[in-house]
């Protein structure tokens, strides 16, 4: 899309109490406006149209719609702006402000999902920059700096995915770590040594060895298979004391279990050990923790005074005198301080879920044994009391690692809590059950063999499983670190395109406007490793020396074009939608050679979009700008302000009737009642002026607000005494005073909707009411019968070059 | 600006559209990763949860 600006109507908002038109049918304007006249109510105006605010009145103190609404309205007036485009005259609309229920309320009159999208793509966009905004981007952290980039080309989100691949990524590592599966894996091996002999690693091997031991027994079983195993085995089975076979079973599932935890006291108490020195550092220095909550409010804090939100010298929120630039310095200090206060968070964090994660699989594999059906019976109490010892054992510890560290309860330590050898002494019970049945079974060769093939089988088969799980998770976290890895290096190659086309971009602009100077390579870097960007700086070449930031060396003006610079870039860059900007007197603290290669800048490079440029600069204005915007077809004019119309536009009549004839032309008569109404006044005025008609006094501005009939009546009047010839005239004058269209004018501001027709007609009428007194020769030089020509001989009042007269006596 | 620069949306576009084409990765988990970012779910829990499911797949094949 390429959308520019056909029109905007601003009517009580800011300084513009009456309508202010800005007729721009898609072309640039320059717009001229002293300090106080309200010109910025424009920029205002369109900021709150696509932002719902505005930058400079975004104080706490302000109320943004009650700052925004005229101060001289009633509460029954209704503030509007409204806009119409070209190539986008779906997206035409008005956003009004207005009193209900005693609050201030805002609504759009396109209420299409179409402009809903429009106005949500427009807010990214670059459209307005103000002048106390140009160092925005260079006063900013080098981490706000980011922010703001990533912000605009949408690198937040490639950021917020980064970071999911990361923390999965993490994940599958800790889950590896807290599988611990060397530890379930030796004791499993154990238990085939035992068993077997060996710790076989191939079935084959298994297989060869259980029919070898199978063999005296001539159960005229071969096993081939792993599941013909479970065949032998029910075979064993018959023969044998069923009961001390589940009981054996049963035992040495938990000796397994507990063995697996026992090798791992070393492990948990070290990854206990760290959470709790972890724990011990925050809980020393909560304070410090409680200002990483801080941090926002100081970065706000920063905003504000960087953004020269708040100008005193004192602190924005205690008020305390305060040199504004020592404020900035210590919080900065702060921030750094709590940047440090996270990394140690971050660490604390990490141990925390470290042994959260290790405890919850222990007491799954404890409760595991605890559900055992033969757990429960009363020969096995000791074995039920040591499991459920060790639980609470990792109970423990799983409680410290939920307790918040800001509570200031404390956590006990390894050495209260860790696991030590003696836990397992009960083990004792279940190795010397296992010993007794073994002696029983000794008696039965069947059972020994039985024993001994089922345990081995079950082992065999939870090695399988435990490498598999540990060869599936390490293929994932594999997977995971390629697709990370990868992640990062397309985001620096996406972020740096960018930043090297976008630099490039501000270079050529800061160059243009300053030629033959020292700065060279002027250009934005990022800061931090690949896989963590902190920042963006700037940095340039001066006299072969890289240097950073650039206030080092720039002059304020340099500092500024750098700010127009990076705008002008981001438009180019960013606004996809929008081809106008608008430029609310960025000038004001440019030297007159930066203030020219600007003026030069935009009219050469920016030609291609619609510009609205305001300055209250007046030999900028008038003697370099005006000549080159005239050259370009801009239009160009001023505002101004009364105490009766507020802000307003001053048109020059010519460029008032070139619009009307333009608008009625293309039946546009929307809005058009008051441009004709102002238009008639003027010329009425200029034509009373010309042939010295009285009007009664009034004081200042009443005398400014002469309405049209009352002009009429008083050039009538004059008429008759003087001239006979004019008098004639009169049908044409009372053409345009006895119009039922001239009633509705009246009143200033009037709702005005007439026909098509009818307006053409009254158009029509005040141009032939204008054309009595105005010269039709294309070389008379001063046009308008006046007094200042009267011809005392012939007693004739007439225009310049005497054809058109009257008598005048 | 002449050169087109591509924004975060089409960086993330194209990144988990080609997830498959990166040497080495195991295309089930690029094709998970693929429809949670379509679907506009991809968050590490999901994610984890995804694995999980695949990992138990992957034990109901063998």
């Amino acid at each position: 899309m390429s959308i520019k600006i056909k029109n905007i109507s601003i009517k009580g908002i800011r300084g513009a109490k009456e309508s202010l038109e800005l007729p721009l049918n898609g072309r640039s304007i320059l717009l001229y406006g002293d300090n106080g006249t309200g010109k910025s109510s424009i920029s205002d105006a369109l900021e709150w149209f696509y932002t719902n605010r505005v930058s400079h009145l975004s104080s706490g103190e302000i109320d943004l719609k009650d700052a925004l609404r005229n101060a001289t309205l009633t509460d029954e007036d209704v503030s509007e702006v409204s806009v119409s485009y070209i190539k986008g005259e779906a997206f035409n609309a008005t956003k009004s402000l207005f009193v209900k229920r005693g609050k201030l309320g805002s609504e759009f009159t396109n209420t299409t999902e179409e402009f809903g999208k429009y106005l949500d793509n427009s807010t990214k966009e670059n459209l307005l920059l103000r002048y106390q905004y140009l160092r925005d981007f260079i006063d900013n952290t080098k981490g706000d700096k980011l922010k703001y980039l990533s912000d605009i080309i949408g690198f937040s989100e490639v950021t917020k995915k980064k970071d999911v691949l990361r923390k999965s990524y993490n994940s599958l590592k800790t889950e590896i770590k807290n599988q611990n599966f060397e530890a379930q894996i030796n004791t499993q091996k154990e238990v085939l040594i035992e068993k077997i002999g060996a710790a076989i690693s191939r079935k084959e091997d298994l297989i060869e060895v259980i029919n070898k031991k199978i063999a005296p027994l001539k159960t005229g079983i071969e096993v081939k298979e792993m599941e013909d195993i479970d065949s032998l085995l029910e075979h064993l089975k018959k023969g044998t004391n069923n009961k001390l076979n589940e009981e054996l079973t049963f035992l040495e599932k938990v000796k397994a279990t507990t063995d697996t935890l026992k090798s791992e006291i070393e492990f948990i108490n070290t990854e206990y050990d760290k959470y709790y020195e972890e724990f011990e550092k925050i809980a020393e220095d909560v304070e410090s923790i409680m200002q990483t909550f801080l941090a926002e409010l100081l970065k706000t804090g920063d905003t504000v005074l960087a953004k020269k939100y708040h100008k005193d010298e004192s602190c924005p929120l205690c008020l305390q005198p305060k040199n504004i630039e020592d404020l900035r310095n210590e919080i900065a200090g702060r921030l750094k301080e709590i940047e440090e206060s996270s990394k140690k968070k971050a660490l604390f964090d990490k141990a925390k879920q470290s042994i959260g994660a290790i405890t919850v699989e222990r007491i799954k594999r404890l409760d595991n044994l605890l559900l055992e059906k033969l757990i429960k019976q009363e020969d096995h109490k000791a074995i039920h009391a040591g499991t459920t010892a060790l639980k609470e054992k990792i109970e423990k510890f799983q409680r410290a690692s939920v307790e918040k560290v800001t509570s200031g309860n404390k956590i006990p330590n390894k050495d209260t809590v860790g696991f030590q050898a003696s836990d397992f002494d009960f083990q004792s019970v279940i190795i010397d059950r296992i010993k007794e049945i073994k002696i029983i079974q000794e008696k039965d060769n069947s059972a020994v063999v039985y024993s001994n093939v089922s345990a081995s089988k079950d082992a065999f088969i939870k090695i399988k499983y435990f490498e598999k799980q540990r060869i599936r998770l390490e293929k994932q976290r594999k997977t995971l670190e390629i697709i990370y890895n990868e992640f990062i290096k397309k985001q620096k190659e996406g972020l740096e395109n960018f930043i090297s086309t976008f630099s490039e971009k501000i270079n050529g602009f800061y160059q243009y406007m300053n030629p033959d100077e020292p700065f060279q390579e002027i250009k934005i870097v990022t800061i931090g490793e690949d896989d963590e960007l902190n920042g963006i700086t700037i940095e340039y070449e001066y006299n072969g020396e890289w240097v950073s930031p650039p206030q080092k060396y720039f002059s304020e003006s340099h500092l500024n074009c750098f700010g127009l610079s990076f705008f002008l870039a981001s438009v180019e860059a960013f606004n996809d939608n929008n081809d106008f900007v608008l430029l609310d007197d960025v000038i004001s603290s440019f030297d007159t050679n930066h203030r020219k290669r600007f003026a030069e800048l935009i009219f050469e490079k920016f030609s291609k979009y619609q510009i609205i440029l305001l300055t209250h600069e007046y030999d900028w204005f008038k003697n370099f700008v005006s000549p080159l915007a005239k050259q370009k077809n801009w239009i160009i004019n001023e505002i101004k302000w009364s105490e009766d119309k507020g802000t307003f536009l001053d048109e020059k009549p010519n460029d008032l009737k070139e619009r009307i004839e333009q608008s009625i032309a293309e039946s546009k008569i929307e809005g058009l009642g008051n441009p004709i109404r102002i238009y008639l006044e003027h010329s009425l005025k200029e034509i009373c002026s010309n042939l010295d008609v009285k009007v009664s006094f009034r004081y200042n501005d009443f005398n400014e607000k002469r309405m049209p009939d009352e002009l009429i009546n008083a050039l009538k009047s004059r008429i008759k005494d003087k001239s006979k010839e004019l008098k004639e005239e009169f049908p044409t004058i009372e053409r345009v005073a006895n119009s039922a269209l001239f009633g509705n004018l009246l009143s200033h501001d009037n709702p005005f909707n007439p026909k098509i027709g009818d307006l053409k007609a009254f158009w029509s009428d005040i141009l032939a009411l204008e054309n009595i007194f105005v010269c039709d020769k294309e070389d008379c030089r001063r046009p308008r019968v006046s007094l200042k020509n009267y011809d005392n001989v012939a007693k004739n009042v007439r225009c310049g070059c005497g054809q058109t007269t009257y008598d005048w006596k | 600006m002449e050169e087109k620069v591509k924004s975060g949306k089409e960086i993330l576009d194209d990144f988990f559209e080609n997830i498959g084409t990166i040497e080495n990765v195991d295309p089930e988990i690029a094709k998970m990763l693929n429809k949670l970012y379509n679907d506009d779910k991809l968050t590490d829990t999901n994610v984890k949860n995804e694995l999980q499911t695949l990992r138990e797949t992957d034990v109901d094949k063998d």
